[in-house]
C-alpha cells in the first residue's frame, strides 16, 4: 500500500529525540506516528502497520529487543521493516538484535538527523 | 651469681689496698714529725706509699675499664636479643604477607599475613610452589612467567600487579615484590611480599563502571542537543537572525567537545575494565591516516599548518581493529595539530618493513620537557608546557593511544625536544 510505504513509526522514550526526528521526516513528506515506550510501540505497530519502524532499545515497560521478538511473532510483523536506534555501542548486543531480524541499526550519538532521514529513504525509497 | 662473687672479691681487694695506704701514710706522718729520725730514713716509706698509691690507681683504672667493657658486651648482647625479638615480631605480625622462597620457588617460611592471604595455617605454607599460584591479567601473563628466572638470576621485582589463587578457590589481587639474595650458606633465597589490593581493585572497577554508565547516559541528551541544533540550522526552520548563528555555532562546538570527552571517558573505562575485545577486519592503513588528517582539516587550515603525507608507495593492508587504530592515530594527529604553533609543519609517514607497520607523526610543536617524558602516557597526566599552551585537554589522549595499541598488539614510542617538536611512532605487527 502506498500509504504504508510513506508511514514511519518512531518508538523512543526520549521526547526530544522523537520530536526532532518526527519534524525532519514530516518535512520530507513522511507520515509519522510516535510511541513513548515499548508496549505502546508494539500495539501502534500492529495497529498502523507502518512502512518502517524506528525502534529504540533501552525503553521503559518493554525494551526494543522484546518489541522486536513479539513483532516477529505476528503475521504482518514478521515482514515489517525495522531500523534499530541506540546509544549503546556494544556491537555484540547489536549483532544479536540484527540477527533477531532488524533491517540495520543507527548509533544515535554518531548520526545526524539528515543521516537518519537518508537511511529511511534508502529503506522506504 | 658470678657477677656478685666477682664484685665481692674486688671489694675485699680495694679495702686491703686502702688499709695499706692508710697504714703507710700514718707511719710516714709519724716519722715526719719525729725529729729523732733522720729525713733519709723517710725515703723507703715514702717509696712504699707511692708504690701502694700507684698500684691502687692502676688497679682501679683497670677495674673501671674492664667493667665498662663487660657492660658494653652485656648491652650488645641485649641489643641483639632485642633486635631478634623485634625482627621476629615484625616478620610474624606484619600486616604485609612475607614469604621466604628457596631457589626452586617453594615456600620455606611465611608470616601470619601470608597464611591469611592463602587461607591456610602458617605451617601448611611450607613447601608450596608459590609461582604455581600466581597469574594476572592477560597482558601481564608473559611478564609473570619470568619471575622464577628473575629469582634465579637475582633480579628484583617491584610492585607488580598479580592475582593469587587461594586454597579455598577464591582469588586476591596483590602487588608482588621479589627480593632475591643469598642465605648464610650461599644458597639462593628470596623474600616475596604480596600486598593485598583486592579492595582497591574493586573500588577501581566500581569507579570505572560508574564512569561507563554515566557516559552512556549522557549520550542520549547529547544526541538530542545535536539533532535539535541541526533542526534549528535546517532551512525549514527559517533564517537565523543577528548573532543567533554565532551563538548556535558556539553551542554546537561545546556539544562536540562534550561528546569527545564522553567518548574518551568511555574508552578509558573500557580499557580499565578490560572489556574491549578487538574486532578484527581488513584495514587500509593509508586510508585511516588520511581520514584522521581530514578530521583535523578545520584546525589545520585555521593555524596554517603544512601537512606532509609521506605514505608507503603501495597501500598497506593489515588485519586489525579499525576503531582502535583510528583512536590511536586520531589522537596523535590531533595532538600534533593542537601543540604545533601557527605556520608549523606536521609530517605523517607510513611504512611497512619486515612485517611491521610503522606510522610516524612528526610535528614542529612545543615538544615534551625532559622531566615529563616518563609520565606522558599516564592517565590524566599533561606535560607542564601542554597545560599552559592548551587549557582544555583531559590528559587522556596518550593513555588512550597506548592502551588501544596494546589491545591490538602494537606499541607507541616517541622522541621529543622541548621547543622543537616531537615524533610519535606507532608500530604494529602486520
Amino acid at each position: 500500500m502506498a500509504d504504508e510505504q510513506k508511514t514511519v513509526l518512531i518508538v523512543d522514550d526520549e521526547a526530544d529525540l522523537r520530536e526532532a526526528l518526527k519534524t525532519s521526516l514530516e518535512h520530507e513528506g513522511y507520515v509519522v506516528h510516535t510511541a513513548a515506550d515499548g508496549e505502546e510501540g508494539l500495539s501502534a505497530a500492529l495497529a498502523q502497520k507502518p512502512g518502517l519502524i524506528l525502534l529504540d532499545i533501552i525503553m521503559p515497560k518493554m525494551d526494543g529487543t522484546e518489541v522486536l521478538e513479539k513483532l516477529r511473532e505476528d503475521e504482518w510483523g514478521k515482514e515489517a521493516k525495522v531500523l534499530v536506534m541506540t546509544v549503546a555501542d556494544d556491537l555484540e548486543k547489536m549483532a544479536d538484535v540484527i540477527e533477531n531480524g532488524s533491517d540495520g541499526y543507527i548509533l544515535k550519538s554518531d548520526v545526524t538527523l539528515q543521516g537518519v532521514v537518508k537511511r529511511v529513504k534508502e529503506i522506504l525509497g | 651469681m658470678i657477677m656478685n662473687g666477682r664484685r665481692g672479691y674486688r671489694v675485699t681487694l680495694t679495702t686491703f689496698a686502702v688499709l695499706i695506704i692508710l697504714f703507710s701514710g700514718v707511719i710516714v706522718f709519724l716519722l715526719f714529725f719525729d725529729e729523732r729520725i733522720p729525713s733519709e730514713d723517710l725515703v723507703p716509706w715514702l717509696l712504699f706509699l707511692a708504690v701502694s698509691l700507684i698500684t691502687v690507681i692502676v688497679f682501679q683504672s683497670f677495674r673501671i675499664s674492664h667493667s665498662a667493657g663487660e657492660m658494653a658486651q652485656h648491652l650488645a648482647r641485649s641489643e641483639v636479643m632485642y633486635s631478634t625479638e623485634l625482627f621476629t615480631q615484625l616478620y610474624n605480625k606484619s600486616p604485609i604477607p612475607y614469604i621466604l622462597l628457596n631457589s626452586s620457588g617453594s615456600i620455606t617460611s611465611g608470616n601470619f599475613a601470608a597464611a591469611r592471604l592463602f587461607g591456610m595455617r602458617v605451617n601448611d605454607l611450607i613447601g608450596i610452589n608459590v609461582f604455581e599460584r600466581i597469574d594476572g591479567e592477560e597482558k601481564n601473563i608473559d611478564r609473570i612467567a619470568t619471575y622464577p628466572e628473575k629469582m634465579r638470576e637475582g633480579i628484583f621485582v617491584n610492585d607488580e600487579e598479580v592475582r593469587v589463587a587461594r586454597f579455598d578457590g577464591a582469588y586476591r589481587w596483590v602487588l608482588l615484590s621479589l627480593f632475591p639474595h643469598f642465605d648464610p650458606e650461599g644458597e639462593r633465597e628470596s623474600l616475596l611480599t604480596l600486598v593485598d589490593i583486592t579492595k582497591q581493585k574493586e573500588i577501581d572497577k566500581a569507579k570505572s563502571e560508574f564512569v561507563s554508565l554515566a557516559s552512556h547516559q549522557l549520550r542520549t541528551p547529547i544526541a538530542s542537543m545535536k539533532w535539535n541544533m541541526e533542526l534549528m540550522q535546517a532551512p525549514q526552520s527559517g533564517e537565523l537572525e543577528g548573532n543567533q548563528k554565532v551563538h548556535l555555532e558556539k553551542i554546537s562546538s561545546a556539544v562536540s567537545r562534550m561528546e569527545m570527552l564522553i567518548e574518551d571517558f568511555l574508552s578509558v573505562s573500557k580499557f580499565e575494565l578490560g572489556t574491549l575485545a578487538p574486532e578484527l577486519s581488513r584495514v587500509q592503513v593509508n586510508e585511516i591516516v588520511r581520514e584522521m588528517i581530514r578530521e583535523q582539516e578545520h584546525e589545520i587550515s585555521r593555524k596554517k599548518i603544512r601537512v606532509e603525507e609521506l605514505f608507503h608507495r603501495t597501500p598497506i593492508e593489515i588485519v586489525s581493529d579499525t576503531h582502535l587504530l583510528r583512536m590511536a592515530v586520531g589522537n596523535l594527529i590531533s595532538n600534533a595539530v593542537k601543540y604545533t604553533p601557527e605556520g608549523g609543519t606536521i609530517s605523517v609517514a607510513t611504512e611497512s618493513v619486515g612485517g611491521i607497520l610503522q606510522i610516524d607523526i612528526t610535528d614542529t610543536g612545543i615538544g615534551i620537557p625532559e622531566e615529563d617524558k616518563e609520565k606522558i602516557f599516564s592517565k590524566i597526566y599533561r606535560a607542564s608546557n601542554a597545560r599552559s599552551e592548551e587549557a582544555n585537554g583531559t590528559g587522556l589522549g596518550l593513555y588512550i593511544v597506548r592502551e588501544s595499541l596494546r589491545v591490538i598488539g602494537g606499541e607507541v614510542r616517541f622522541i621529543s625536544k622541548e621547543g622543537e617538536g616531537s615524533t610519535f611512532t606507532i608500530t604494529l605487527p602486520q
